[in-house]
């Protein structure tokens, strides 16, 4: 036994199995249910949720509670508006002659991970979806991981959008144990709650991990995930590897891209606070500047380095010589080999993002400082460089001993009002960010009268204004550090946001969710999983499972139990005609068979 | 600026580097016939006045019209030679003067690259007719043989004290300046030979006296925070052994003041003998490492990690 993927045996075959995500789940049904009716709504559906968190099993499960066929697009698919209309025509067309019978509705249209549709490739992918749907006469359902981009806008208009989110360790848990159960295995409680709590509330993961570790009899094996290694698994990993090649896996298994110096950056900034001895970082630093080299040698275009365009002229517009990525990518492998002074992980807490930050730090100063150049460099017949150096200094000398004759000397050089600007406030050297730091509230603050200029700044920096109120305010939140750096800048004085997480902290200690079988309530902050269950701080959330039902045998049947109260029971799809069956459907078809 | 004010209108007002004016001079008896020029020398030695010197005694007063002015530091990609020049040398046009052929001064030219400089050769054979450039530069040996031998060379040496002294004094003068013998040495000390800067230092001084009278004190006080004393700090600071520090200054002199890494290193060069924590030896090694980093930039390579490597380097030397 064990050919069979456990992930694909315990898929739910109907809406009811399935576990977690309660009010989607309902919300998803609702949809469906409108299908059925005579009055069909005119909207797709989007999906949305991290990966394993049973998107497209919802899709299907539902589709067969309602007796629709899915034909299902993978992201595989090439998305050219060809594409879509090809595959897509007759399936649509059909659905008014095919099989209307009581049992079968007709046909489903299933696209999976509609956010990887763009790029060249995929030139109008997300218009041709867009004019599907609205021409569809059959159900139009659609997942996505992530849809946080403005491309996505109008897909989101011509979609009911349905958030879900990661499956609730305790959840997890009980699906675990029942698997176990069902299998007739053990697996110590360890290791089955270190699955619940670290697969991130991917099922799939969970499922695939407990499968390996018990059919390997290893029961106390650390499950080895599969998944990229993401930032901090691959700086880890690389400092950590003794030897080229195990760097070289590491580097193998990365998920941050390679083509780009991103990685390069990254080490950059952490190796002064991993090595503080002088030969070792000496060394690392060494290994770097060679790799950077080979990147160099490479000739594909680069992060834009510590300069923003005026300054940081183009390399060379030749082709890149991809042959040599793995020359560079030996040297990079080197980095690591001495063995670092500092933990990694306090390190890379510790260590700022310099590299990144400073180009927007001083990015609006560059250009200034850039159109003042250009107007130098045409006066004075020098090159922009030459004006940088040569002139510009003395210009803000001048304008430190005599305004007024500073002006007049600017005014010769054609310089314009914002160049004098700019001049006045470079002589006034800014003093070093001194005094108590101000803690602002990064939803509503206020600030004193500025100036236009410096107003218009701020606009840029990230932070907009309330007129009525007369409050400023953070636009994003997830980038608060930037911002931060940027308003000091700024206003010339250290200010600091309160942190979202402090309002988090708030909420954490309020979670309580409800147990979805008996209705007992559950505080999250007493929960072992607190730290890595990711919907705790989600309000909108309401259930989750008690500890007695966990350690009952049966959680698992007793959720689906309850979950399958208001269900219909199941009907058995009528079979697909032979006739009709295009190619998606076959594919489709071969797969429910194995 | 005075150094505008003060630029010599003509080849007659230009005082120094009397071989090379006078050479240029005997060319240009025959405007019709002169070659396309090539001056190298120091900066701030008056390659850029002389060759304006020359637009105008060719074209008249309203030479800027006439002349295709570019710096190649700025502007020296191959598109900027096909495009720009290229359309420019090709068109017949006559100055004022009489003269029948246009002018391109390219500045800066040993910062162009080959491949620019490849065009630039073919388009200088094929309008000869109708243009001549004017060639400057600080090294000739970033200049492609080709162009050398297509070019009459002018070399601009370095000022004498003596001479550049007489300039110095001759502005104070007209700008009703008092300062001593001692004042103005010292200006030209500080300027290295380079009479751009030295004047930018005197403007700057003099801006800052009341009444005319400037002495040695204000000098020193009001000269502008070079980035040679940033460069320097930075040097110091990795020699002493403090990476963290020396790596804060090369990001202040990259990010807030655009100074490249190139020029860094050139400025290191500079400042490596001032430095008292370095001993001779270590001089060597210091230099030897600045050396390295240097061909290193040139490989096409991400400045601030190059400069990094640099820092780590040199403060390890200076734990030895």
């Amino acid at each position: 036994m064990g050919t069979v993927a456990w992930t694909e045996k315990y898929r739910p075959a109907t809406a009811a199995m399935l576990l977690g995500n309660e009010e989607a789940v309902e919300a998803f049904k609702a949809w469906m249910k409108q299908w059925t009716l005579k009055k069909k709504p005119t909207k797709a559906c989007l999906l949305v949720g991290p990966p394993g968190v049973g998107k497209t099993t919802l899709a299907r499960a539902a589709a067969n509670d309602f007796h629709f066929r899915v034909v299902e697009m993978n992201a595989s698919d090439v998305r050219t508006e060809k594409a879509i209309k090809n595959l897509l025509g007759p399936v649509r067309t059909s659905t008014t002659l095919d099989t209307f019978s009581a049992e079968g509705r007709g046909n489903l249209i299933l696209m999976d991970e509609v956010d990887g549709v763009f790029g060249r490739e995929d030139r109008g992918g997300i218009g041709a979806i867009l004019s599907v749907i609205k021409q569809s006469p059959v159900p139009i359902v659609l997942t996505a991981n992530d849809i946080d981009n403005e491309r996505f806008d109008d897909l989101k208009k011509a979609c009911i959008v349905i958030q879900l989110f990661e499956i609730r360790p305790r959840l997890l848990l009980a699906l675990i144990n029942h698997i176990l159960a069902q299998e007739g295995r053990t697996v110590s409680e360890n290791v089955r709650k270190r699955i619940a709590g670290e697969s991130h509330g991917d099922m799939r993961s969970a499922i695939n991990d407990i499968q390996t570790i018990s059919s390997s009899g290893a029961v106390n094996l650390r499950p080895d995930r599969t998944r990229e290694l993401d930032e901090k698994d691959t700086l880890s990993g690389l400092f950590a590897s003794r030897g080229v090649s195990e760097a070289r896996r590491v580097l193998n298994e990365t998920q941050i891209p390679l083509y780009r110096d991103e990685l390069l950056l990254l080490i950059h900034d952490l190796l002064p606070y991993l090595y503080t001895t002088p030969s070792k970082l000496a060394k690392a630093y060494d290994s770097l500047s060679r790799t950077d080299i080979g990147y160099g040698r490479i000739g594909a275009s680069r992060s834009r380095g510590m300069m923003p365009p005026p300054f940081n002229q183009p390399r060379r517009d030749a082709v890149p010589e991809w042959s040599l990525l793995p020359v560079a990518l030996n040297e990079l492998a080197t980095v690591g080999t001495e063995l670092v002074d500092n933990d990694i992980e306090t390190a890379m807490d510790v260590a700022p993002r310099l590299s990144s930050k400073i180009v927007d730090r001083y990015q609006y100063r560059l250009w200034a400082l850039d159109h003042l150049c250009r107007r130098v460099a045409r006066a004075c017949h020098l090159s922009k460089r030459k004006a940088l150096h040569e002139v510009v200094p003395f210009l803000v000398a001048i304008f430190r001993a005599d305004e007024e004759r500073g002006r007049e000397i600017a005014v010769n050089l054609e310089a314009e009002e914002r160049d004098i600007d700019f001049l006045v406030s470079e002589s006034k050297t800014p003093p070093a960010l001194k005094g108590p730091e101000e803690v602002l509230d990064p939803t509503g603050f206020k600030l004193p009268f500025m100036g236009k200029d410096k107003f218009i700044e701020l606009m840029r920096a990230g932070v907009s204004y309330d007129k009525a109120s007369g409050k400023f305010a953070v636009r994003r939140l997830d980038n608060l550090d930037t911002v931060e750096e940027r308003v000091s800048d700024i206003m010339a004085r250290p200010i600091k946001f309160q942190r979202p997480e402090q309002a988090a902290a708030e909420v954490e200690g309020k979670a309580v969710k409800e147990c979805y079988v008996d209705e007992q309530k559950i505080t999250c902050e007493k929960c072992d999983f607190v730290e890595n269950c990711p919907t705790h701080i989600i309000p909108s959330l309401k259930f989750c499972i008690c500890d007695q039902t966990l350690s009952e045998p049966t959680a698992y049947e007793k959720y689906v139990a309850k979950n399958g109260m208001a269900a219909k029971p199941v009907k058995a799809v009528k079979p697909v005609k032979a006739a009709k069956t295009t190619k998606v459907a076959k594919r489709v078809a071969a797969r429910k068979k194995d | 600026m005075w150094i505008e004010k003060y630029r010599p209108r003509s080849l007659d007002e230009v005082v120094n580097q009397k071989e090379t004016v006078d050479g240029i001079k005997a060319l240009l008896k025959t405007p019709a016939t002169i070659p396309h020029f090539l001056f190298a020398g120091p900066p701030g030695t008056g390659k850029s006045t002389v060759a304006l010197c020359v637009a105008r005694q060719l074209m008249g007063e309203s030479f800027r019209s006439l002349v295709l002015e570019l710096n190649a530091s700025d502007e020296r990609g191959i598109g900027v030679v096909r495009e720009r020049i290229k359309g420019f040398s090709q068109i017949i046009q006559t100055a004022p003067s009489g003269v029948q052929f246009g002018l391109v001064i390219l500045d800066e030219c040993d910062e162009m690259t080959r491949d620019a400089q490849t065009a630039l050769r073919r388009i200088m054979e094929t309008s000869s007719r109708t243009c001549r450039f004017i060639l400057i530069c600080n090294y000739q040996s970033g200049i492609i043989e080709p162009i050398q031998s297509r070019c009459s060379v002018f070399r601009f040496r370095r000022l004498e004290e003596a001479e550049a002294i007489e300039q110095l004094a001759k502005i104070c003068k007209s700008e009703k300046i008092d300062a001593g013998p001692k004042v103005v040495e010292r200006v030209f000390e500080l300027s290295e030979g380079d009479l751009r800067r030295a004047i930018n230092y005197l403007q700057v001084a003099a801006t800052s006296t009341k009444g005319g009278k400037l002495d040695l004190t204000t000098l020193e006080k009001v000269m502008p925070e070079a980035q040679g004393e940033l460069i320097r700090e930075m040097l110091k600071l990795a020699v002493l052994g403090d990476f963290m520090k020396a790596r804060d200054v090369m990001y202040e002199l990259m990010g807030k003041h655009g100074v490249s890494g190139r020029e860094i290193i050139r400025g290191a060069n500079r400042e490596v003998s001032r430095i008292p924590e370095a001993t001779a030896e270590r001089q060597a090694e210091i230099v030897r490492t600045l050396g390295e980093c240097d061909f290193r930039l040139t490989q096409g390579a991400n400045e601030d990690i190059q400069i990094s490597a640099m820092l780590a380097q040199l403060s390890m030397i200076g734990r030895k």
